[in-house]
């Protein structure tokens, strides 16, 4: 899995790209704890986020739980939706369609 | 010398030189010895043979009786001189004249002398003589006597043994016999040659053999026996390396020392690899032994029960965890009010630690469901527990579920696990309103639906190990393939075989083994079946005969006492109520087992037991009041687990005898029922 960082203000976009498992979670972890303190929100783009694994969840609560909900998930594919759907996840979390944007 | 070694190479190098030399020594000696000798005899024979023909001429003109005469007389002296001059010539060292008498042989000293000059001069004044009676050979002196002229040859003998002599004989006429005798110098020259020897030959070979002998010696001390020492260290070490040997202390400076030196070191670092390899192997066993240990547990909590019938229902449940321990977990259990808990799981975390979680969160939903929470109320109730307990951020997604017996009816709610599949009829995905999995919010927001299992119908629960199992294509197995699998055959035959739920397990772990074929398992997989016999009894109908039944055993309850001996009283029992058939004693054999693990474990004093042939078989009931101990769910604390190689032998072997079992607890009593099939 690679992670791209991108930062405008206090708000920054991870997005992850290939497969986030028990191998490749703490990939995530990691960029998940050199988030500058002054981020106020987070987005995750899982538009390329093929697949997830529960340790892949346990991360993105994580995060939720870092931003105090201050976190949006933009473009989740329907893979990784049905996990997040599945494990409940999905009530708690805010998710948005931004297509145009990404071109 | 070790006792392996054969030969030590210095000692036989050492026994090849010294041998050689010695046998040279010898030989050479030998051969010196007589080739000399012989040659010198010869000559010394001549040589005599010629004096003695002078010595006779001179007695032929003079005639013997001059040297009767008077010792002092002109030709006394001058035969003495000549004599004495010849025997100076010739090189000899006595020369003596006697005559023979024929008649009697009596023998008479004429004359003698001596090279020496002061042996002579003794001689000369009488003082030195050699009596006479000491002279004779008598070969040589037979021959003469018989008339022999010839000069005769041969070996003197006298009383001094020491002297060896050797003499000439000269007859001088008939009636007289002059003997010339004489002794020659060859004893004299064989000394000489053996002091020649001595000096020239031996002692340099002694000298040569000694110093031989210490080199041999040192090199033993410098060479042989430091290797000696490195060898039987070796040896030592052979046999158990992880004993570093005695220090060599070898201090030559050579070539020896370097290597006791490297030897030394080579074995200190080889006793150090050993004895760390030792260690990481009994560090790797013993954490074979925990994993081992914890796989165990677990195997227990999650149950490998294979077939379960309470009343129209059939449960069966299937597992695979990929590594020792896995993550994945099920239960099955049946509540007081009747009714059947089913609960399937799957945690975040593997290994240890997953299934330490695991046995937190199953043990938490279950306690909540057995004390008549509905589904929904005990995850939602365990999620908070499990929010306190949950330092490393790990999580649960659950699936709960009771079954009503009677009605069918199924009320159940979801933490956050996978879809269940509704089977009966075209096989459809249910998909509940899903609340969260437990830990990872405080609100789980779970809530409980309700559904009702029909005749014919079942439900399939399993864990995302089955849907997500990898193929060596990096495909997963898929909702897809497990639908397909599942429509393969129509579903009104799928649920009616002899066990329904079980088949259509097998069907499912068929499929996937042979999709995954040749791939190690990525994750655990885990299903839960239950299904409603498909048949003409109506579900009420059979549960109330159940009910019946069972109340009708436990008025036969029979106290027993809590002890093996009491076996005999139920084989009497059981054989009085079904006969003495094949089957009955398969069932004893389970008794026996049951009656074993509540004698030897429980620590029960009271034990009753009821025996009662049904319609579906022998329904036989223990019900004592020891510690708790479902044996259905094998082990459940660390105490039952010191038990478990004789209690799990027994209780697999129960469970392969029973068509079904059941354990309760009520009122403090633990109510253990087995149904046998007749």
């Amino acid at each position: 899995m690679t992670i791209e960082k991108k930062t405008a203000g206090s708000t920054t976009e991870l997005s992850l790209n290939g497969w986030m498992d028990t191998q490749s979670a703490p990939d995530f972890e990691k960029a998940l704890a050199e988030l500058a303190p002054e981020t106020e929100h987070l987005i995750l783009n899982l538009q390329d986020l093929e697949y997830t694994s529960s340790a892949g969840v346990r991360q993105i609560v994580a995060a939720h739980k870092k931003m105090n909900g201050e976190m949006t998930m933009r473009n989740v594919r329907p893979e990784v939706m049905d996990v997040l759907t599945m494990t409940g996840l999905a009530k708690k979390l805010h998710f948005e369609e931004e297509s145009g944007k990404q071109e | 010398m070790g006792t392996a070694m054969k030969k030590s190479l210095s000692k036989q190098i050492g026994a090849w030189f010294l041998g050689l030399l010695l046998l040279t020594v010898v030989v050479s000696t030998l051969w010196n010895y007589y080739s000399t000798r012989d040659a010198i005899i010869e000559v010394e024979t001549e040589n005599m043979e010629a004096c003695a023909k002078m010595i006779s001429g001179t007695l032929d003109n003079v005639g013997l009786e001059a040297l009767r005469g008077d010792k002092g007389s002109d030709d006394y002296t001058m035969i003495r001189q000549s004599v004495r001059n010849q025997c100076r010539g010739f090189r000899l060292i006595y020369i003596i004249i006697y005559s023979l008498e024929p008649k009697t042989g009596h023998r008479e000293i004429l004359l003698e002398v001596a090279s020496n000059p002061e042996a002579d001069t003794l001689m000369e004044q009488g003082k030195l003589t050699v009596p006479a009676q000491s002279l004779f050979q008598v070969e040589a002196e037979n021959a003469f006597l018989e008339g022999s002229n010839e000069i005769q040859r041969g070996e003197w003998s006298a009383e001094r043994k020491q002297i060896s002599w050797r003499a000439v004989y000269r007859p001088k006429e008939i009636g007289e016999i002059a003997v010339i005798c004489m002794t020659d110098g060859l004893e004299m020259e064989i000394s000489q040659i053996r002091e020649d020897f001595l000096t020239d030959i031996l002692t340099p070979t002694i000298v040569l053999s000694l110093a031989f002998l210490i080199l041999v010696i040192l090199l033993r001390r410098r060479v042989a026996e430091p290797i000696r020492s490195i060898s039987e260290r070796m040896k030592s070490f052979a046999k158990n390396s992880t004993v570093q040997p005695e220090p060599l202390n070898i201090h030559s400076g050579d070539e020896i020392e370097e290597i006791a030196v490297s030897f030394e070191k080579m074995t200190a670092d080889i006793s150090t690899y050993v004895r760390n390899i030792e260690r990481l192997t009994q560090e790797r066993l013993e954490t074979d032994v925990q994993m081992n240990v914890a796989g165990r547990i677990q195997f227990g909590m999650v149950q490998e029960r294979k077939n379960l019938k309470i009343g129209a229902f059939w449960i069966s449940a299937l597992t695979r965890p990929a590594k020792s321990v896995g993550g994945d977990f099920y239960d099955c259990f049946r509540r007081d009010d009747g009714n059947i808990c089913l609960m399937i799981g799957d945690v975040s975390g593997k290994g240890i630690s997953g299934a330490i979680f695991m046995a937190l969160v199953k043990t938490m939903v279950r306690e909540k469901l057995a004390v008549g929470l509905s589904p929904a109320e005990a995850l939602n109730r365990a999620n908070v527990e499990v929010m306190l307990q949950n330092p490393e951020g790990l999580f649960a997604t659950v699936f709960a579920a009771e079954v009503n017996l009677r009605t069918g009816e199924m009320r159940y709610a979801n933490a956050g696990h996978n879809y269940p599949v509704l089977l009966g009829g075209e096989p459809r995905i249910l998909k509940p309103n899903n609340g969260i999995a437990l830990g990872l919010f405080d609100d789980a927001e779970v809530v409980d639906e309700v559904l009702t299992i029909g005749v014919g119908q079942g439900l399939l629960l399993y864990t995302d190990g089955l849907t997500e199992a990898i193929n060596a294509r990096r495909e997963a197995f898929g909702m897809g393939r497990l639908l397909e699998t599942l429509k393969e055959e129509p579903a009104g035959e799928n649920l009616g075989g002899e066990n329904p739920a079980e088949e259509v397990l097998m069907r499912i772990s068929r499929a996937v083994g042979k999709f995954c074929e040749g791939v190690e398992p990525f994750d655990d997989i885990a299903a839960l079946m239950i299904c409603q016999e498909d048949e003409e009894n109506e579900p009420g109908t059979e549960e109330e005969q159940d009910e019946c039944a069972r109340e009708g055993a436990r008025n036969g309850f029979r106290p027993i006492p809590a002890a093996l001996s009491s076996f005999d009283i139920i084989r009497e029992t059981v054989f009085a109520c079904a006969g003495n058939t094949e089957k009955t004693r398969k069932a004893l054999l389970a008794c026996d087992e049951a009656l074993a693990n509540i004698v030897n474990y429980s620590g029960a004093t009271e034990l009753s037991f009821a025996c009662e042939k049904r319609e579906d078989g022998l329904e036989i009931v223990f019900v004592d009041n020891g510690i708790p101990f479902d044996p259905t769910a094998e082990i459940a604390s660390e105490k039952q687990f010191e038990h478990m190689d004789n209690g799990g032998m027994g209780l697999n072997l129960i469970r392969q005898t029973v068509s079904s079992f059941q354990y309760e607890q009520k009122d403090g009593k633990n109510l253990f029922t087995m149904i046998f099939p007749l």
